[in-house]
């Protein structure tokens, strides 16, 4: 039988507490996109729906725009496999992404908090034209 | 005359070099894909194109992390303990035969998985998600692929049912019944055997793990073995779910190559197929790369140093709770994606 020594203990509830509190820090409100979608639950003052079908984005008519600090919601949907919804600050930056699954209404809510214009890169390798799927200065944010 | 069986010696070493071969091949693709950054123009027909094509490229990409993961690590890993887990726990290896067999249907298994992505362009990454390899690449691509990735991972399950056998086998060091072998054993692989003789212990019960008797009787099994079980818990959960998507690739593939019939793949639902397989492919590294390689550390650290394990009740509670974890990554995924949210 496998004895346990004191100073064992003391190390095994050492990793217990440093799991529980890094697993309790990764959910808390301090992190921001952890704060929109389990905390405060923000509404969207707007809402972009983007298809994307064979490696090609189609954005809304009236194109995006957003204002600095409100909340807005991002639909897309794939026609075939999957691609990812990447947003890009000008400086290279990724600023947020998600992957867009066919058969699927993929969505997330985002505030900005810089104005500018975004780029919006597929952000998930859906074949071998898939690096081509960059969109630059596709979403204007305004102060 | 018959012959005498081969020693486990060689057939460990047999594995070393096999391994160190898929190594090379890995290097080889890496240096490969790295000319996509120079500024070398090459054109040898149906050889080698610098700079690569874009499928070509992707094919690579596609090919070189199951080289590297199942060519190098994986048979460095059995060559060892097939060395290692007999003489540790002085038994025979249950089969030398199927050892011998299973190494060669993984070289054969992997460089038709290599064949596919180099010759054919099938270029899935090896995230390979659903309906990628359908909609993207050409139906005899995704068969070959598939046929190569099903012979390895039964080759897989070979060595894990060699490896088990073994463990289980009776000798006279072991006069256990099968089957309280068989849960001690399971116990110790979780961790569990500590728990159970405390509790048991705590309401002055007799204990199961040894056989009915409440004292002394079974010893608990060295960590290296019970982190070889615990990784093999883990490598079976990926062979399972890698060679289920080799399946259903070629139940959409065969029947386009063969009667030219285009199945709709979205009848799979694209987000629980990523889930499953992605929980299975993670098997690869929370079983392969780093129990079965702490495993070895605990094996090889108090050997060099003489002297015991530090902490290894903690290793056991640590084995038991990376499995939670490790089936705690599926659910996380699963849950966390954020997909229809408000629908």
């Amino acid at each position: 039988m496998v004895h346990m020594e004191r100073e064992e203990k003391r190390y095994l509830l050492l990793l217990v507490v440093i799991a529980v509190i890094i697993n309790g820090v990764t959910v808390a409100p301090l992190v921001p996109w952890q704060n929109w979608l389990f905390w405060s639950k923000p509404t969207a003052a707007a809402m972009f729906n983007i298809s994307i079908c064979n490696y090609q984005f189609t954005l809304p008519s009236g194109g995006i725009k957003a204002k600095v600090g409100e909340p807005v919601k991002f639909v897309a949907t794939s026609c075939d496999v999957t691609y990812g919804f990447g947003v890009f600050h000008k400086s290279g930056r990724m600023i947020f992404q998600m992957q867009v699954l066919p058969n699927y209404n993929n969505e997330i809510i985002w505030i900005f908090d810089e104005p500018g214009s975004y780029t919006i890169r597929s952000t998930e390798y859906s074949g071998p034209e898939h690096s081509s799927m960059v969109l630059p200065d596709a979403i204007v944010v305004v102060a | 005359m018959e012959k005498a069986p081969m020693k486990l010696e060689v057939l460990s070493l047999r594995y070393a070099v096999v391994a160190i071969g898929f190594l090379g091949l890995a290097g080889i693709e890496g240096l490969f894909m790295r000319t996509q950054l120079s500024n070398i123009a090459l054109n040898i027909p149906f050889v080698l194109s610098i700079p690569m094509a874009p499928e070509h490229y992707y094919s690579m990409l596609t090919a070189h992390p199951l080289v590297g993961a199942y060519g190098w690590a994986y048979l460095a890993v059995f060559g060892a303990f097939y060395y290692l887990v007999p003489t540790l726990l002085k038994k025979r290896l249950y089969s030398i035969r199927l050892a011998n067999t299973h190494m060669w249907m993984h070289i054969i298994g992997l460089l038709t998985v290599w064949s596919a992505g180099y010759f054919l362009r099938f270029g899935s990454l090896y995230t390979v998600y659903w309906p990628l390899p359908i909609a993207r690449f050409s139906a005899i691509s995704v068969i070959v692929f598939a046929v190569g990735l099903a012979l390895v991972e039964l080759s897989v399950l070979c060595f894990i049912l060699n490896i088990f056998a073994t463990v289980l086998s009776r000798s006279a060091s072991n006069l256990l019944s099968k089957g309280v072998a068989l849960r001690s054993l399971l116990m110790a692989s979780f961790g569990l055997d500590t728990i159970a003789r405390y509790l048991d212990g705590l309401l002055g019960r007799k204990t199961a793990l040894d056989g009915g008797a409440k004292s002394s009787g079974t010893e608990p099994l060295p960590v290296f073995v019970v982190a070889v079980m615990r990784g093999s818990v883990d490598a079976v959960i990926n062979a399972v779910v890698i060679a289920g998507a080799g399946v259903l690739m070629l139940a959409f593939a065969l029947p386009t190559l063969l009667m030219g019939l285009r199945m709709n793949p979205l009848v799979v639902d694209p987000l629980v197929y990523k889930n499953v397989f992605w929980w299975g492919l993670d098997m690869v590294a929370d079983g392969d790369v780093l129990i079965w390689v702490a495993g070895t550390l605990y094996l090889l650290a108090p050997m060099l140093a003489s002297r015991p394990l530090y902490g290894e009740p903690v290793v056991r509670y640590v084995i038991l709770a990376d499995l939670i974890v490790s089936m705690g990554v599926w659910s996380h995924i699963y849950s966390l994606i954020g997909l229809n949210l408000n629908s």
